[in-house]
């Protein structure tokens, strides 16, 4: 069933701050999933916001606003490339939170440790990674990195072994 | 490792952390690498072009002798003819948008070989330039031999000596650019370049 688009009629200010608002969630896991630390994921955030402000007025409606998002806030991710930053941190496993005791906490500790270890894959990895998190299916994530379908399983694939070999690395299994 | 589990928790995460502002005015300056690889370039391009501008007055500022005046202007005016077809381009490559909007594989693509493409041309304009440069250094020895002697021809060592120290300095110049561009933009375009080949089809 062919998914229906939202009309951009309206291409006021407002209207595109109250869909961000909406889809907020997606800068705030972009940001996490690329930057380690509180002042660059802002950083990013903040250069996310502006991309796709400047990029809003090409905007056609052709796909959801959530489906555009998602693109304009991982291509900025992505080059978002700083002078003698590596994307290869190596994670202290003591820095990730234990509270084995409590569910929210656990989930919390969960989440942290899969941030880390995300955080030790390559951009392209991060962004399968995303997409995949976010439920997109293997064609609609190939078609959001430009490539094709089967690529983006066997690279997915690929990232998923990455990462849980990572996670046991940090000392972290779920 | 559950994925359906961390999916579920995902989907939950709040994003408090994320400050949209009331309007896009408060949107400070793009910080973008791109951007800051663009400005640098612009102004650099400014400072190229002023130093171009100076070079209408270095004939009167050098004392070079006015039998060279034509020769000199000549050449100038093919320069600027030239430099004015790389502004250009380099205009349209600093002030168009970078396409975040495509897919990403595009958006690296149109990235890439833009900032490769203008690397190139900032490299040419620059070999271009440099044997004016030359020309006007030649000129102006010349005419300062010629206020001392009526006429000036080098010995055969002497000619040997300014040819080689001619081609030393010509190599030097086009080594500083090659070497300027690629540790200040380079190194970006190998990080994309890098990008687009995790992108590639796995055999």
């Amino acid at each position: 069933m062919r998914k229906r688009t939202e009309p951009v009629a309206d291409r006021s200010e407002q209207y595109f701050l109250d869909q961000v608002k909406i889809h907020a969630g997606i800068l705030h896991k972009v940001a996490r999933m690329y930057t380690d630390h509180a002042a660059d994921r802002e950083d990013l955030q903040q250069e996310i916001l502006i991309q796709l402000w400047k990029s809003y007025q090409s905007f056609r409606g052709d796909s959801q606003f959530s489906t555009w998002m998602y693109r304009v806030a991982i291509n900025t991710a992505i080059t978002f490339i700083k002078k003698n930053k590596f994307y290869n941190i190596p994670v202290d496993a003591a820095t990730i939170s234990h509270q084995p005791d409590e569910d929210a906490h656990q989930q919390q500790a969960r989440l942290d440790a899969f941030y880390k270890a995300v955080r030790e894959l390559n951009p392209i990895e991060r962004a399968l990674l995303f997409y995949f998190m976010e439920g997109l299916s293997h064609k609609e994530t190939g078609l959001q990195l430009g490539i094709s379908e089967v690529n983006a399983r066997v690279k997915l694939n690929r990232t998923k072994e990455k990462l849980q070999t990572i996670i046991k690395k940090q000392g972290y299994e779920f | 490792m559950n994925f359906d589990e961390l999916k579920s928790e995902w989907d939950s995460e709040n994003a408090d952390d994320v400050h949209i502002p009331q309007n896009t005015n408060a949107l400070k300056a793009a910080r973008h690498p791109l951007q800051a690889l663009k400005r640098t370039m612009k102004n650099e391009l400014i400072l190229q072009l002023a130093g171009l501008a100076a070079f209408v007055f270095l004939p009167f500022l050098l004392g070079i002798d006015r039998t060279f005046y034509l020769v000199y202007y000549l050449g100038f005016m093919v320069i600027l003819v030239i430099s004015g077809y790389y502004l250009i381009e380099f205009r349209k490559f600093y002030r168009q948008v970078d396409h975040f909007e495509l897919a990403t594989k595009d958006s690296l693509t149109a990235i890439y070989y833009d900032l490769r493409l203008n690397m190139e041309r900032y490299k040419s304009w620059g070999f271009l330039l440099t044997p004016f440069g030359l020309f006007v250094i030649g000129i102006f020895f010349y005419s300062r031999f010629l206020r001392t002697a009526e006429s000036w021809m080098p010995t055969e060592t002497q000619g040997i000596i300014i040819f080689i120290g001619c081609f030393s300095m010509l190599l030097l110049i086009i080594w500083s650019i090659n070497w300027w561009l690629q540790y200040y933009y380079g190194r970006y375009a190998d990080q994309l370049k890098a990008l687009l080949d995790a992108l590639r089809e796995d055999r």
